[in-house]
């Protein structure tokens, strides 16, 4: 259902997502600034930007949380505006904060938000198993969530969003409180996500996902992009030669 | 069609929380405790029931009328076959005074009930309602029906009364006055059992308890129709509401089956005639639109001032409306006042009360407008927050 329903929405475009001069006011203060982006297919775009850059606003934005002041955003091809709810449904988020229900379990919270989203427990259930397993939560799996630790229901935020978002992850700090074995397993299976065909966009401060999984690179300052290319642009832009990490601060630094 | 899961999730969220179980079940408890109690007590040691009777009676035609001998009479037979009632005589008027629960029948009663066939006699009462009008007021053959049929006397706290005479169409009035008055009193307390608790489960299930639970943000960036969310919160109110209704019925109901075979079972008095289905019917509706209002009121705030301003404008709010709501209405539920009728709480209590009496269908009609007009905006204002990105923000 909801791969027939991704098939309706994707186009034939190169892009998974495109803003085209958007911009955000909330409460006369501007937040974005004629942002323009396109996030390519079946790669890892990370979107970084100092505290108050304008990230986790343009993440709303494509998820249609936001409605943008001004400009046209398109996820799938097609123009988000019309097509919001379908295009929701078919979006993985893993937001900033760890969500869940602390009086459910925590495949309770999981099988809520799924069937939340039309898909059936029946048809994820082998891929749910192998990727509890695989970042080790099996045994928390029937845990009232209030009771995880904040790494277990990171990794939990991220299976729910693997699971929902069948060609396009929306990742906002998708490592940050994890112990280093559970990190490395979530690196993993974004790479073998976006091997088999699916778009992330990610938002972290982590430079190791950043070195390993980034492809492509925007770079957002005080709600404007100053940086959009892959990373080997990008390194060479800001530091030629240097590390990732060098260019990722200069880029900050940058007026 | 997300409303099914979305309710799913919200009762079992709510119904997992201890402090919800126990807020149901506590009052329950205490007034399963507190209607069984006394039996445990009068098993013990029989009800006491003190007399006076100083009628000197009349003559009239060479024959001897004295209706305090009466009743007291009646009394005794009455209560022959009961042991958890006794009788004690009493022998001036101090006694009676000091007495818990007693009747004083003063010399001139049959006198005054003959020359105007309206008498009183006294009783010491603690408290005095609307119910206990008519027995203490009525005339002669009312009194001894009451005393005897009804078996009033023991289930009424005595309190000394001032001597009142009424008309046989007062006594009507005080009739009907009777019976508004055992449902409006009730009404009114369930109503605001209602009120209280279905915005109390607000806190636990509301768009406060998604932000605490970090939850916004995923819920709205799935396929479920915002008002789907919105809807489900009301339903869930609802339904506690609900709940909270029925632990307490179901705490009178076990009073009630534990009191079978004994003198209290007027525990609970509503009017046979009452109890129709067009009246159960308004009764509902006082519930659900009580909860509705409440709720989306509670929502309102909690969407326009964020998970802490929400919570407590919202509540704060809430609370004095519902206090303005009960202490008006208790004081005389039958009432409407100026500022019974600019609370929106009112509304639904009022429209409840003229559907069961049976009047002011006009003022009916303006209330219900009222009730929807009032649900309308607030829902707009609900939906104009989420629209509104208000949501989001703290």
């Amino acid at each position: 259902m909801i791969l027939e329903s991704y098939k309706q929405l994707m186009s034939t475009s190169e892009y998974i997502c495109e803003l085209r001069n958007v911009s955000k006011v909330i409460n006369t203060t501007q937040i974005l600034s004629d942002v323009n982006l396109n996030i390519r297919k079946g790669r890892v775009t990370a979107l970084l930007g100092p505290n108050g850059a304008g990230k986790t606003t343009t993440i709303r934005i494509i998820l249609s949380l936001l409605r943008p002041s001004s400009g046209e955003v398109f996820v799938f091809g097609k123009e988000l505006k019309k097509n919001a709810t379908q295009i929701r449904g078919n979006i993985g988020l893993l937001p900033q904060r760890n969500a869940g229900y602390k009086q459910l379990t925590a495949l309770d919270n999981l099988k809520f938000i799924l069937k939340l989203n039309n898909i059936d427990f029946k048809d994820i259930e082998d891929e749910l198993i192998a990727m509890l397993e695989r970042l080790n939560l099996m045994e928390v799996a029937n845990k009232q969530f209030g009771k995880l630790s904040g790494g277990e229901a990171r990794a939990l935020g991220f299976i729910r969003a693997v699971l929902i978002g069948k060609q396009f992850l929306i990742l906002d700090e998708p490592t940050t409180g994890l112990d280093i074995a559970r990190a490395v397993e979530i690196r993993k299976i974004i790479q073998e996500e976006v091997n088999s065909g699916k778009s992330v966009l990610m938002s972290s401060h982590v430079i190791t996902d950043l070195e390993e999984l980034a492809q492509d690179i925007i770079i957002l300052k005080k709600g404007r992009v100053i940086k959009f290319g892959d990373r080997e642009e990008i390194q060479t832009h800001f530091s030629p030669g240097g590390k990732l990490e060098d260019a990722i601060v200069k880029a900050f630094m940058e007026d | 069609m997300q409303l099914k899961v979305l309710l799913i999730k919200d009762l079992s969220s709510l119904f997992k929380q201890k402090a919800v179980v126990f807020t149901l079940l506590f009052p329950m408890i205490i007034i399963i405790f507190i209607g069984v109690l006394p039996l445990f007590l009068q098993s013990a040691e029989p009800f006491e029931i003190g007399y006076l009777i100083e009628d000197d009676g009349i003559t009239i035609d060479n024959s001897t009328l004295n209706l305090g001998n009466d009743i007291l009479l009646s009394l005794n037979n009455t209560l022959a076959n009961d042991d958890s009632i006794k009788l004690v005589k009493l022998d001036t008027y101090d006694e009676f005074i000091s007495f818990e629960n007693a009747i004083y029948i003063p010399g001139n009663f049959t006198e005054v009930a003959n020359y105007t066939r309206v008498a009183t006699y006294y009783l010491t009462m603690s408290d005095s309602n609307i119910r206990a009008q008519p027995i203490m007021t009525g005339t002669i053959v009312q009194i001894i029906d009451k005393v005897v049929t009804e078996k009033l006397i023991p289930v009424i706290p005595p309190k000394i009364e001032g001597e009142q005479v009424f008309s046989e169409s007062e006594l009507l009035d005080n009739g009907v006055a009777k019976n508004r008055g055992a449902i409006a009193f009730p009404l009114a307390y369930i109503a605001f059992l209602i009120l209280i608790m279905g915005s109390s489960s607000m806190r636990l299930t509301g768009f406060s308890a998604e932000r605490e639970a970090d939850m916004m943000e995923l819920l709205l960036s799935s396929v479920v129709h915002r008002s789907e969310m919105i809807l489900s919160k009301l339903i869930i109110g609802v339904i506690y509401g609900f709940a909270t209704v029925m632990a307490y019925i179901t705490g009178f109901a076990i009073v009630l089956i534990v009191n079978f075979n004994t003198n209290d079972s007027e525990l609970l008095t509503v009017p046979k005639e009452l109890i129709t289905v067009t009246n159960v019917l308004a009764i509902i509706f006082l519930f659900v639109s009580l909860s509705f209002l409440s709720i989306e009121f509670l929502l309102a705030m909690q969407l326009l001032m964020g998970k802490e301003g929400g919570d407590k404008f919202g509540s704060s709010g809430l609370m004095i409306l519902t206090i303005l709501f009960y202490a008006t209405s208790i004081a005389d539920p039958l009432a409407e006042t100026p500022i019974q009728v600019i609370n929106p709480f009112f509304w639904p209590f009022k429209v409840s009360l003229n559907i069961i009496f049976k009047e002011n269908l006009v003022g009916t009609m303006i209330y219900l407008m009222a009730i929807f007009a009032f649900s309308t905006i607030l829902l707009l204002i609900q939906t104009r927050a989420i629209e509104n990105e208000k949501v989001l923000f703290e």
